[in-house]
C-alpha cells in the first residue's frame, strides 16, 4: 500500500514544481499548496500509515485501542496545514497587491531592485 | 595579588564601554580620566618588576565547566613585557587620541576602541591557556578591523580595513588549526605547561603558528596590509600598528619558541621570512615620502628583525628580540604621534612638501621628534641604541651570520633616515599655523623621554625581563664598548644621513621599488575571488525565480540520490498490505487532481483541481486513523479555494505563456523532484524505526494530560510551544496580508 502511496505523493511534488515553475503567480501558488499537501502525505505515509483506529481513548479506558494510529505524525501534520495556510493567505495577498501595483502577474517581468548578480 | 591580573581586562574593557559618552560629555577631560585606566594597570605591572622573574603569578576560574574549559591567566616576565607595552603607551594613546581628535565625530568611538583593543591584547599576552589566547587574538583582528575603517565614509578605508581584516583573520583559522593540533598531540591545560615538540605533527602547528605571527606582525608577503592600515586616524596607527597589534606576532612566535624551536622548519623560516621583511621594509621606507607610510615601513622592517632574532640559534636570540620589540614600542608610537603632530602644525605629513626655506617647526616638536628619532636611529644613549647593540651583537655571535646584520643595518639605516628627515623638516610656506595642545604634544614627548631615560636604565629593565625569558644573563645595557655591533650601529646612522642626502635619487627608484616590494598580490587575489563569487552567484542564484528553484532542486535531487545510492539496505523492511479498492480509487482520486492542475488551462479549472487534491487527501487521513486532519485538511482546503477565487477576481487572465523549451525543462525538472521525493519517502516508510516516543504519548495523554484525543493532547499540552510558535506564524501572516490590503484599499480611496 505504501509503494502506492509513495508514487501518489511523488506525482503531487511533481505537479506541484512544475507549476512552480510557470510565470504567473496563481498557477505558482496553486504549485507551492500542491508541495505543501505532498509533504503532508509524505510524513503520513513515510510513518507508517495502515487503516487503523484513530488515537482516542475511548470512555472507559485510560489508553487508545490496540493497533491505533500513531499520533505524533498527526500532530505534526496539522500543525503543517494550519501554517501553510497561513503561508498561503499572506503570499495571495501579496499576489494580489503586486499584481495590481505592477499591472501584471507575470514573474519575469517584476521590475527587480537589485542588479543582476552583482 | 594574582586576582588582579582578570582585574586589568575587565577594567579596561568597562573603560572602552565607557568611552563614548564620557569623551562626549567632556571632550578634555574624558580622555585623561579614561587613560588613568591603563596608565593604573601599567603602574601596577611595573611594581610587579621585581617578584614576577622569580614566582610569576596564575589565576584561573571556571569557564565552560561542563566541557572542562577554564580560564588560565598567568603573569610571567614575557606576559609582563608585554602587559607594561600595552598598557604603559595605551595611556598616553588614548591622552593624544582625545587631543588629536578633538571636535570631530570619530573621536568618542576611537578612544572607545583604543580602550577595547587594550583589553583584548591584555587577555592575549596574560592568556595561559589556548582557547582564551585564541578568542583574544581574534578579538584584537577584528577591533583593529573596525578601528582601520572607523572613516567608513572613505573608500580607501574601507578598502584598508577589509584587506587587513581578510589577511589577519586568515592567520587567526591558522593559528585555531594550529593550537587545536597542539591540544590534541600534547594535552596539555595550559601553554606553560606544553612540553617541547620536535617532530611529526608538530611540524604542521608549527606551520599554522608561523602563518599566524607572519599575517599578524605583516611579514613579506603578507606585509601589505599595513601600509594601507595607515588609513586610520593617526592614534590608532600610533598604538595598533606600532606597539600592540603587530607585536601580537612576536608575542605568540616568543610563546611558543620553548615548545615548537627544535621543529625544522621553525629558526630557517624566521630567519627567511624575517630577513626579507626586513629588507623590503627598509626600502619600502626610503621610497615613501608619507611620514605615516615611512613609518609603517619601518614597523614592518623592525618586525622582521624581531622575528629573524627570534629564529637565530643563540641562547640570547629571544631576549635580544623581546628587547628589539620594547625599543620598538617605545619610539614608534611617539614618532606616530609627531607624525600626527606635524600634520597638524604644517597642514601636511607629506615630506616632498616640507619646504627646506619655510618656517622652523614649534620647538618643542622638533625636539620631540629628534628623541624619539634618535631612539629609533638607535642613538647612544637611547634605549633603541642599547636594545640594538645587544641585538646585534647576539647576531653576530649566533649562526644567522651575514643575512642577519646585513638586515639589521638596512633598518637602522631607514631609522637613521627617518630621523634625518624629521631633523631638518620645515614647515611648508602658508601653514596652517594650528597650536599644538598640551594633550597633542604631551604623549609622545613624555615617551620619548623614557625612551631616554630606559637606555641608561636598560640593564635594570634587561635583567627583570629579557634575562628570564632567554634564560641567561642577555646583558642588555646602555654602553658595550667598542666593537663590531657599535661600529656597525654608526655605519648604519651613516648610512642614512647619506641616504637622507641622495634622497632625489632613491625616490626616482621609488615607484620600482615599490612594484618590487608590494607587487599587490592581495588586490588581484581579491578581485579574482569577487569575480568568481559573481560567476557562481549569476549560475546557481539567478534573478529568475523558475531559474532558482531549479538550480536548488536539481541540487537536493543529486544530493538524496547518492545518498539513496551509498545506503546499505536496512536489516527490517515493513510489511506493508497490498493496497485495496478503496485505496486505488483514493490514488486516482489525488493523481487525477494533480494531472488536473498541471493541464489546466484557465484559472478556475487549476483552483478546483487542487480543491479535489486536498479533498482527497482528507478522504485518506479520514481512512487511516486521523480524524482531526481530515477535519482541518477539509476546512482548510475550502477556505484555501476560497481566497484563491477572491484574490484573483477581476484580474486579466494572461493565458500560458511558457514556450516549448520552458516547458519540457520545467518536466524534466518536476519529474526529478518527485522521484526523489517518491523515492525518499518510499524508502522512509519501508524501514523500521521502532515505536519511538509515540507510545509514551498514547498511554500519558489520559493520566498526564486530562485529555482523550492524544493528537490534540500533544498539541495543546505536551507540545504546547510549538503550538504557541504556530500561533504567532498565523496572527503575523493576518496582520502582513491585512496591511497589504489595507494600503491597497488606502490607494483606492
Amino acid at each position: 500500500m505504501h509503494g502506492l502511496m509513495s508514487l501518489v505523493v511523488g506525482a503531487l511534488f511533481a505537479a506541484g514544481v512544475y507549476l512552480m515553475l510557470k510565470r504567473e503567480i496563481l498557477h505558482v501558488l496553486v504549485g507551492l499548496t500542491l508541495v505543501g499537501n505532498g509533504a503532508n502525505l509524505a510524513i503520513f505515509v513515510a510513518s507508517g500509515a495502515r487503516v487503523a483506529p484513530p488515537p482516542l481513548v475511548p470512555d472507559g479506558l485510560d489508553a487508545p485501542l490496540a493497533g491505533h494510529a500513531d499520533p505524533l505524525p498527526q500532530a505534526l501534520i496539522l500543525t503543517a496545514i494550519v501554517i501553510g495556510f497561513g503561508v498561503l493567505g499572506f503570499a495571495l495577498a501579496l499576489a494580489r497587491r503586486s499584481t495590481e501595483t505592477l499591472g501584471t502577474d507575470d514573474l519575469d517581468r517584476l521590475p527587480t531592485t537589485e542588479g543582476q548578480g552583482t | 595579588m594574582a586576582s588582579w591580573l582578570p582585574i586589568w581586562t575587565v577594567a579596561l574593557l568597562a573603560a572602552a564601554a565607557l568611552a563614548v559618552p564620557l569623551v562626549r560629555a567632556l571632550p578634555r577631560l574624558g580622555p585623561c580620566l579614561l587613560a588613568l585606566v591603563p596608565g593604573a594597570a601599567a603602574a601596577w605591572f611595573g611594581a610587579q618588576l621585581p617578584h614576577v622573574a622569580v614566582e610569576p603569578l596564575a589565576w584561573s576560574h571556571p569557564w565552560v565547566p561542563a566541557l572542562g574549559v577554564d580560564v588560565h591567566l598567568l603573569l610571567d616576565p614575557l606576559a609582563l613585557a608585554f602587559a607594561l607595552l600595552i598598557c604603559g603607551i595605551g595611556a598616553p594613546v588614548v591622552v593624544f587620541a582625545g587631543g588629536y581628535l578633538r571636535g570631530k565625530a570619530v573621536a568618542a568611538p576611537t578612544v572607545a576602541g583604543l580602550l577595547a583593543f587594550a583589553a583584548a591584547m591584555l587577555g592575549l599576552v596574560l592568556a595561559d591557556d589556548a582557547l582564551f589566547m585564541f578568542v583574544c587574538w581574534e578579538a584584537t583582528t577584528i577591533i583593529s578591523y573596525l578601528l582601520v575603517g572607523l572613516e567608513y565614509e572613505k573608500s580607501s578605508a574601507r578598502t584598508a580595513a577589509r584587506r587587513a581584516l581578510l589577511i589577519t583573520a586568515a592567520g587567526g583559522l591558522a593559528l585555531l588549526g594550529a593550537l587545536v593540533g597542539l591540544e590534541v598531540v600534547t594535552g596539555a591545560d595550559t601553554l606553560s605547561t606544553t612540553p617541547a615538540l620536535a617532530d611529526g605533527a608538530a611540524v604542521f602547528i608549527a606551520l599554522g603558528v608561523l602563518l599566524a605571527a607572519f599575517t599578524k606582525s605583516a611579514q613579506v608577503p603578507f606585509h601589505v596590509w599595513l601600509p594601507g592600515a595607515m588609513a586610520a586616524p593617526t592614534p590608532v596607527s600610533a598604538y595598533l600598528h606600532s606597539a600592540a597589534m603587530v607585536k601580537a606576532g612576536v608575542y605568540l612566535v616568543l610563546r611558543l619558541a620553548p615548545t615548537l624551536g627544535e621543529v625544522w622548519l621553525w629558526r630557517p623560516a624566521l630567519l627567511i621570512v624575517g630577513g626579507a621583511t626586513a629588507l623590503v621594509g627598509g626600502l619600502l621606507a626610503m621610497a615613501a615620502t608619507d611620514l605615516k607610510r615611512i613609518l609603517a615601513c619601518t614597523t614592518v622592517a623592525a618586525l622582521g628583525c624581531m622575528l629573524l632574532l627570534a629564529g637565530v640559534d643563540h641562547p640570547l636570540a629571544l631576549g635580544a628580540a623581546l628587547g628589539l620589540a620594547l625599543a620598538h614600542g617605545l619610539y614608534k608610537a611617539g614618532l606616530f604621534m609627531v607624525a600626527g603632530a606635524t600634520e597638524k602644525v604644517a597642514g601636511s605629513r607629506d615630506l616632498a612638501q616640507m619646504d627646506p626655506a619655510g618656517a622652523r617647526m614649534p620647538w618643542i616638536l622638533a625636539v620631540t621628534a629628534g628623541l624619539a628619532g634618535l631612539s629609533m636611529a638607535a642613538a647612544p644613549p637611547f634605549f633603541g641604541f642599547a636594545a640594538k647593540e645587544t641585538a646585534l651583537t647576539v647576531a653576530l655571535a649566533g649562526g644567522g651570520g651575514a643575512a642577519v646584520f646585513g638586515a639589521l643595518v638596512l633598518t637602522l639605516a631607514g631609522a637613521a633616515f627617518v630621523y634625518a628627515a624629521l631633523a631638518v623638516a620645515r614647515e611648508p610656506r602658508g601653514a596652517s599655523g594650528k597650536r599644538l595642545t598640551v594633550m597633542v604634544i604631551g604623549p609622545p614627548l613624555l615617551l620619548a623621554l623614557v625612551g631616554l631615560v630606559a637606555g641608561p636604565g636598560s640593564g635594570l629593565l634587561g635583567a627583570a625581563l629579557l634575562d628570564p625569558v632567554a634564560g641567561a644573563a642577555v646583558g642588555l645595557a646602555v654602553w658595550h664598548g667598542v666593537g663590531v655591533p657599535l661600529g656597525l650601529s654608526l655605519l648604519a646612522l651613516a648610512l642614512g644621513v647619506v641616504g637622507w642626502r641622495r634622497r632625489a635619487a632613491v625616490r626616482a627608484a621609488a615607484p620600482r621599488i615599490d612594484r618590487a616590494a608590494d607587487p599587490g598580490w592581495h588586490d588581484r587575489l581579491w578581485s579574482h575571488v569577487v569575480a568568481l563569487a559573481g560567476a557562481v552567484a549569476r549560475a546557481v542564484q539567478p534573478v529568475a525565480l523558475r531559474a532558482n528553484l531549479s538550480v536548488i532542486l536539481l541540487a537536493a535531487v543529486g544530493m538524496v540520490t547518492f545518498a539513496l545510492l551509498r545506503m546499505r539496505p536496512p536489516s527490517a523492511w515493513v510489511g506493508s498490505p497490498m493496497p485495496d479498492a478503496i485505496d486505488v480509487m483514493l490514488a486516482l482520486f489525488l493523481l487525477g487532481g494533480a494531472l488536473g492542475a498541471v493541464r489546466a488551462r484557465g484559472r478556475l479549472t487549476a483552483i478546483g483541481a487542487l480543491g479535489a487534491v486536498g479533498i482527497g487527501a482528507a478522504l485518506f487521513y479520514l481512512r487511516h486513523g486521523a480524524p482531526d486532519l481530515a477535519m482541518t485538511q477539509l476546512l482548510v482546503e475550502v477556505l484555501t479555494v476560497v481566497l484563491l477565487m477572491l484574490a484573483f477576481r477581476g484580474l486579466p487572465d494572461l493565458g500560458p505563456r511558457r514556450t516549448g523549451a520552458e516547458r519540457r525543462w520545467s518536466a524534466g525538472v518536476a519529474l526529478a523532484a518527485g522521484g526523489m521525493i517518491g523515492a525518499l519517502v518510499y524508502v522512509a516508510g519501508a524501514v523500521d524505526l521502532g515505536p519511538g516516543i509515540s507510545t509514551w504519548f498514547s498511554t500519558q495523554a489520559l493520566p498526564e494530560g486530562y485529555g482523550r484525543n492524544v493528537v490534540n493532547v500533544i498539541l495543546v499540552d505536551f507540545r504546547a510551544l510549538d503550538t504557541l510558535g504556530e500561533v504567532v506564524v498565523l496572527a503575523v501572516a493576518a496582520l502582513g496580508a491585512l496591511a497589504l490590503l489595507a494600503r491597497r484599499s488606502e490607494a483606492q480611496s
